[in-house]
């Protein structure tokens, strides 16, 4: 239901020419969680974010929005998103004031005191040119007028990439100020999966257009294991556990990561030979790299 | 220059050539079949006349394209010199050397296959040598122009349009003299002339290369704060349409009364020039004033294409989608891209009256300087016109072709498709080119004469056609409400209306045709805009 999920996708499938860009996605986003989209370059990530927003429509399954059609309800549904690109487009021509004036036109629930008060914090001179701004200005600038309007949901396209760590933070920051708000939402992309881990309640790992992991993070991170296995005698060949994902190592001693519970791959072990001697939960990059070779 | 240096301009040569190649085939290609025709229509004693001067001005305006693209490069909303050659060991006289002198090369060229095209077609003999050394001069002109002044695209036309128009009405309007006897003294001229921009330019460029700051900011700076005089400011806008159509207006509805003033300053400078030059009659004078006031109308129908594909540009130059930012506001198809059409509406109005206001000062400068009699003479043709009932209907013709030519651009360019945008702009010049040909070539034959005497009609019911599908199109999309898509068609159901109505079938059929016609591309774009914004919007 609309009130529960935010987001929800059914079935998603796009091509551009012979490519796949998506294949057959079905995502749900909870309300008032933090939705982490992580996926190496070309993945798919921004692409499904375009469905999200209305500015690519999908040519097979559906993408509701606040429970309406993006494409069929852009200002219904434009008008509660906050969205910050990657590629950080703005009118160049503008004054930071300018710019402000025209965006607050937009949205009625604008709160020009929390623009102010985002103004102060990011250090913006409000009469510089949008052309003569540096990248982490120009981030900033986006954010403001994403968050400036209290958007119920809050959308941001790999919004750390190329920026110094003092945006970083200031972007890390305005999420969980978003999420402070009570029963407000913040989606965003990145390749970044630390920053990922750090703040992100959910997580959606997508690859080659493909949706190979999706769930809360605690239980995605619990649901791994990185073990390492040791054998009497020298091995050619990967241990074949159930759930494995990757393997790395040589002759008697092999790591691998797995997905799946800790006692069937203990007594997978003993069958094959060998005994567990470490086990850790894996980092969530641990995890993707894992996935994406898998 | 040593070997090095010359290995390096060679190649910056072999670079304009692989960039300018095409626009240079084309040129050729337009130059030498137009103007073959042309003679070929007209004679080469008509052709070969100085009242075609405004004809080869606007020509003349197009050679330094085959200058401004390759030897520019972007520098943020600017154009200007290709930076990244500062990287190169070479001196910045040198290389400014290169540059000018690589496209005017071109120029020569074009100039020498267009007269080889000319003379084996209609075995006019084409004075090439004098005609190259101009656009030559002209080229030069408009590269120091672009290189030595920036951060105000403002002054640069004034500049442009100034320099231009007094290099045209030195060297080109002079062409019964300089045209056939090319003499020393107009070569000396000449290149005296390349030398001095060229100088212009160097010192431009140097400063452009040393990192030194712009001389020329003022006038934007001018610009700037007159805009922000306006009685909004500071004020919040109303309601999303309203903040739309305050960018639009702010970006692009200087437009047209700037190109009404290029224009203005074109004929004042050429008049004055004459002036000067020649010994002018009072009839001289009303003819001029005539031929200002309505080339000064029809002047906004041509440019209203060009200045319609700009203005439908959402995002800039640089890309033909919306680009994020745009496209994730909060605001309706419809609403966004009546902003666009409301704003090519009102520059239309703004260029006219600015017209209006400029003949009517020309005209206090002609009762001023003692020559009021030329002003009455003027009004009294218009009142003739009157008289005839023509002025009228003139009018509303000349309002809904600028509007229709303004609106199609915009949608064309609002789609943000390249194919849509460049795809019907071909289709119309081919069909226009192949109708002079057809023309031209068999102008007795039955097919042709059935086929001029249908085309109208061809032309009328598919576009009629096609704007009732855009309006279909629009209401399923919900784009355009059932009410206002009738009340926006009525002017076409009452023309069909006329035509049931009116006894003399023969005559107003072709008349009512050419106005279906008309008011059917003047009505599609309220349903086309829309659509065109929801394709770029929702891909």
């Amino acid at each position: 239901m609309a009130a529960e999920h935010i987001v929800q996708i059914q079935e998603l499938t796009r091509r551009f020419g012979r490519k796949t860009a998506l294949e057959n996605i079905t995502l749900d986003v909870p309300q008032g969680c933090v939705f982490g989209l992580v996926g190496e370059n070309g993945a798919g990530k921004t692409t499904l974010i375009k469905h999200m927003l209305g500015l690519l429509r999908a040519k097979s399954g559906s993408v509701r929005v606040f429970g309406l059609d993006p494409v069929r309800h852009p200002v219904e549904v434009l008008g509660r998103i906050g969205y910050l690109s990657e590629d950080r487009d703005l009118p160049e021509w503008m004054r930071i004031v300018q710019l402000l004036r025209y965006t607050r036109a937009f949205f009625p629930s604008w709160d020009e005191s929390f623009a102010q008060e985002l103004c102060a914090t990011f250090e913006l001179d409000l009469h510089q040119k949008i052309k003569s701004l540096s990248r982490g200005q120009r981030a900033r600038v986006g954010l403001l007028i994403a968050l400036a309007h209290r958007p119920d949901l809050l959308l941001l396209d790999e919004p750390s990439s190329g920026l110094d760590p003092i945006v970083r933070r200031d972007i890390l920051s305005a999420i969980i100020r978003t999420v402070a708000d009570e029963g407000r939402t913040v989606i965003f992309s990145s390749h970044l999966l630390e920053e990922v881990e750090r703040v992100s309640d959910q997580v959606a790992m997508i690859h080659a257009g493909r949706l190979v992991l999706s769930g809360g993070l605690e239980e995605i991170t619990a649901a791994h294991h990185l073990i390492t296995l040791r054998f009497e005698q020298s091995q050619s060949v990967c241990p074949n556990l159930p759930g494995a994902l990757s393997c790395q190592g040589s002759g008697q001693e092999w790591t691998v990561l797995c997905n799946g519970r800790m006692d069937e791959m203990q007594s997978a072990a003993q069958a094959m030979g060998g005994r567990i001697v470490e086990e850790r939960i894996p980092t969530l990059e641990e995890i993707f790299v894992g996935k994406s070779r898998a | 220059m040593n070997k090095r240096e010359l290995n390096i301009g060679w190649q910056l040569f072999l670079d304009f050539w692989r960039k300018a190649r095409i626009a240079v085939f084309i040129l050729i290609i337009a130059y030498g079949g137009l103007f073959s025709l042309m003679i070929h229509e007209f004679g080469p004693y008509k052709f070969f006349n100085p009242r075609f001067g405004f004809f080869y001005f606007l020509f003349s305006l197009s050679f330094p394209c085959i200058a401004l693209i390759p030897q520019n490069t972007r520098k943020g909303q600017e154009i200007a010199f290709n930076g990244r050659l500062f990287q190169l060991p070479l001196r910045t006289w040198k290389m400014v050397f290169w540059q000018m002198i690589s496209p005017m090369i071109a120029v020569t060229f074009v100039c020498a296959v267009t007269s080889l095209i000319i003379a084996l077609s209609s075995g006019s003999h084409y004075p090439w040598p004098a005609q190259a050394l101009v656009y030559c001069v002209m080229i030069a002109a408009g590269l120091a122009i672009l290189w030595s002044i920036q951060e105000s695209i403002l002054l640069r036309l004034v500049v442009f349009g100034v320099i231009e128009s007094l290099l045209v009405n030195y060297l080109v309007l002079e062409f019964e003299e300089q045209w056939y006897v090319l003499t020393i003294g107009k070569c000396f001229e000449s290149l005296l002339l390349i030398l001095c921009f060229y100088a212009i330019a160097v010192a431009g460029v140097a400063r452009d290369r040393r990192g030194d700051a712009q001389p020329w900011t003022w006038p934007a700076e001018i610009w700037e704060h007159w805009l922000g005089r306006s009685k909004t400011r500071g004020k919040d806008l109303r309601n999303p349409a309203a903040a739309q159509f305050w960018l639009e207006w702010r970006r692009k509805g200087h437009l047209l009364p700037a190109a009404a003033l290029f224009f203005f300053l074109t004929f004042a400078l050429t008049w004055s020039y004459f002036a000067l030059r020649h010994q002018i009659s009072a009839h001289d004078h009303a003819e001029f004033l005539s031929a200002y006031a309505w080339n000064c109308f029809f002047t906004i129908i041509l440019i209203s294409v060009p200045f319609g594909l700009y203005m439908g540009q959402v995002h800039s130059m640089r890309r033909s989608d919306m680009g994020s930012f745009f496209s994730t506001l909060p605001i309706t198809d419809a609403q966004f891209s009546r902003a666009f059409l409301k704003t090519g509406a009102g520059a239309l109005f703004i260029g006219w009256a600015t017209n209006l206001l400029l003949l009517g000062f020309v005209a206090i400068l002609f009762i001023i300087a003692g020559c009021g009699y030329v002003v009455t003479d003027v009004i009294q043709d218009f009142l003739h016109l009157r008289k005839e009932d023509f002025l009228l209907i003139k009018v509303i013709v000349i309002v809904l072709i600028a509007w229709a030519a303004i609106s199609t651009s915009i949608c064309m360019t609002l789609a943000g498709r390249v194919f849509v945008t460049w795809f019907p702009g071909a289709l119309i010049l081919t069909v226009l080119f192949a109708w002079m040909f057809l023309g031209i070539d068999f102008p007795d034959s039955d097919l042709i004469r059935l086929f001029a005497k249908s085309l109208p009609w061809i032309f009328s019911i598919s576009s009629l056609g096609y704007c009732l599908y855009l309006y279909f199109r629009a209401i399923y999309s919900g784009h355009i409400s059932p009410g206002w898509a009738i009340l926006a068609l009525l002017p076409i159901f009452y023309i069909i209306g006329v035509y049931y109505k009116v006894p003399n079938m023969e005559v107003q059929g072709v008349l009512t045709s050419r106005v279906l016609w008309l008011v059917s591309l003047a009505v599609a774009p309220f349903a086309a805009a829309p659509l065109a914004i929801s394709h770029n919007r929702h891909r």
